[in-house]
């Protein structure tokens, strides 16, 4: 009796604990260890997502599942195809889930651990942020967060999911996030031929050799200032590259009201560069060729222009010297990290 | 004996698990040793309840309009004792005029003391506001935020007016960005706080929320989006907000 009296005690003191219970990751969740490659900066992963096995395998599946969209038919990858450095397989403009079409190609998605801005025009401030973005756009996945909350919570499998990577119930919103942005802060893209020959595994073609060469040239390609070579091949910043006179579609400016930010936009990583097509933040060009060109003889002197490139001399590229630039630009495809399995559909 | 000494060992050690999770969460959920301030947040005109749906109010800029959503945070209380100590709470509370629930909520723990003092935001610090990674009532189903930059919308006023032309237009006002972050402060006569709970109402006037003295016209502002180029709008949507708050207390 005495012993049933203290056993009541005891759960309930038991029970006392389980309702001031903190969900606490840690206690369920597998820490994931972040190997940064040697050829990459070292990475800071924010402090209010740390990423988790369970985390990141969650987020996976909710990547690749058409459940986050308003009539449950596209999914992230369905505009972001890992085969084309997960950009969406060569189109201009990505449909939403009613036919509608955008007005900005879809970006590539990949060593994202490094970002802050992201977004074409930098809009969303940080991955998380951006997840909630494509998911709730009318002309995207139009998406309602609280059907979709809904719809998780009463789902046979997420909710396990969601417990096991957070510790708590029911799925909100923000572990939607937390999930998706664990998961692509793990896409990592660092051996292609570039990064093969600088570690002496692999040789360049002369070609290839060359078109490095005028890539750090400064009176000839001058890639380099902003798409910086090695590393992540960008400088994350936002320029204006005169794609035209007068912008309609007028970038930064949209996001921080500043006149000097008028047709700025992302600074792209040239990683993968070869199987991302089409180009530049509204798709315009489909050839690299087309690209190397626009910077060699083709941008416009537009109010806020790239003081480098304002200063470049046009026509300084000849046709073979562009030629070699696309060779090189080829080097820079990751084809491991184009197929690598940890990546795919689970 | 041995059997009972195991299990006062073990409920022992049950006791001060939990203690330790109790004083994590004392931040936020607090013991019922100190006192408590049960706020309610009424929207009013004219000190009638506003009514939504009703088109039948005059903003000061002479405007015939009515709302049929309105929706805010308020955040960053602080309340103040007469010899100066402030004390903080984590709330980040939206105020949703169909939803009483919304209305009601509790600033908890406050130490026993005088008090004079209440300050508050309307909307949401720069630093929380820079992700939409947040929980409660910051979850994005509740539906008060952007994408296309991230950021949460403040307050939300929509609905319809009646503009020069004599004509129903819509009305919808998207307040947000960290120039609209608003500060509220409002001060009493002393009121002491011992362990009890004391009950404090906070008034919006919708009228003088939309201008007392410099009045927004409608005709002039009815479709914003805190957009960076609507910040003459934002600076008056945030001039006009302290003088719309008021306070009461209740025995």
């Amino acid at each position: 009796m005495k012993g049933g009296a203290f056993f009541l005690i005891t759960l309930l003191i038991l029970n006392g604990c389980k309702k001031e219970e903190v969900p606490d990751t840690s206690a369920t969740a597998t820490p994931y260890n972040f190997i940064t490659p040697s050829n990459l900066p070292a990475v800071v992963i924010p402090q209010n997502n740390p990423m988790t096995l369970e985390g990141i395998e969650l987020g996976r599946k909710l990547f690749y599942d058409p459940i986050l969209s308003g009539n449950n038919t596209l999914s992230c990858g369905s505009c972001h195809n890992q085969e084309n450095g997960f950009t969406d397989n060569n189109r201009q403009f990505s449909f939403g889930i009613n036919g509608e079409v955008g007005v900005r190609n879809a970006m590539p998605l990949f060593n994202l651990v490094y970002d802050s801005h992201f977004f074409w025009d930098g809009g969303a401030s940080d991955l998380e942020s951006q997840v909630a973005g494509p998911i709730t756009n009318p002309i995207e996945m139009n998406q309602d967060i609280g059907e979709l909350l809904k719809e998780l919570n009463a789902h046979p499998i997420y909710p396990t999911l969601f417990k096991k990577a957070f510790g708590s119930l029911p799925i909100t919103s923000n572990m939607i996030l937390k999930a998706i942005a664990q998961f692509e802060r793990t896409i990592i893209s660092s051996n292609s031929k570039f990064d093969q020959f600088m570690r002496n595994e692999v040789a360049f073609t002369e070609a290839e050799t060359r078109g490095m060469n005028l890539y750090n040239d400064m009176q000839k390609g001058d890639c380099n200032h902003c798409h910086s070579l090695g590393g992540t091949f960008t400088d994350y910043d936002f320029k204006n590259t005169g794609l035209d006179s007068i912008y309609t579609d007028q970038g930064r400016y949209n996001i921080t009201g500043l006149q000097s930010d008028i047709g700025k936009f992302k600074t792209p990583s040239l990683r993968n560069i070869a199987v991302t097509a089409p180009y530049m933040h509204d798709g315009r060009f489909t050839t690299l060729m087309q690209c190397v060109e626009h910077y060699n003889t083709n941008f416009h002197y537009t109010q806020n222009l790239d003081p480098v490139l304002a200063i470049s001399v046009k026509g300084r590229l000849n046709e073979n010297e562009v030629a070699d630039i696309v060779a090189f630009l080829n080097t820079l495809t990751d084809v491991e990290f184009l197929n690598n399995p940890q990546f795919k559909k689970p | 004996m041995k059997k009972q000494l195991v299990y006062l060992v073990f409920i022992l050690n049950l006791m001060i698990g939990c203690k330790k999770e109790e004083q994590v969460i004392s931040i936020s959920t607090p013991s019922s040793q100190r006192g408590q301030f049960s706020v309610s947040v009424k929207n009013l005109s004219n000190n009638l309840p506003f009514q939504l749906g009703q088109m039948v109010y005059t903003n000061n800029a002479g405007n015939q309009y009515r709302l049929d959503v309105l929706k805010y945070y308020l955040s960053n209380f602080e309340i103040f004792e007469d010899d100066g100590t402030t004390h903080k709470f984590g709330n980040y509370e939206l105020v949703d005029e169909t939803n009483n629930e919304s209305k009601s909520f509790v600033l908890d723990s406050v130490p026993s003391g005088t008090y004079n003092k209440i300050k508050f935001f309307v909307g949401v610090d720069s630093i929380t506001n820079q992700t939409l990674n947040n929980p409660s009532d910051l979850d994005l189903s509740k539906g008060m935020f952007w994408t296309w930059s991230t950021g949460y919308i403040f307050l939300k006023a929509e609905g319809a007016f009646i503009d020069s032309l004599g004509a129903e237009k819509p009305l919808v006002y998207h307040l947000g960005s960290n120039a609209a972050f608003s500060a509220i402060e409002i001060e009493f006569p002393a009121i002491t706080i011992d362990k009890n709970i004391q009950k404090m109402n906070i008034l919006l006037d919708v009228n003088t929320m939309f201008g007392l003295n410099k009045p927004i016209n409608f005709n002039e502002y009815n479709v914003q989006q805190s957009f960076p180029n609507e910040g003459t709008w934002i600076e008056a949507m945030s001039e006009n907000l302290p003088p719309a708050f008021s306070l009461t207390f209740e025995d």
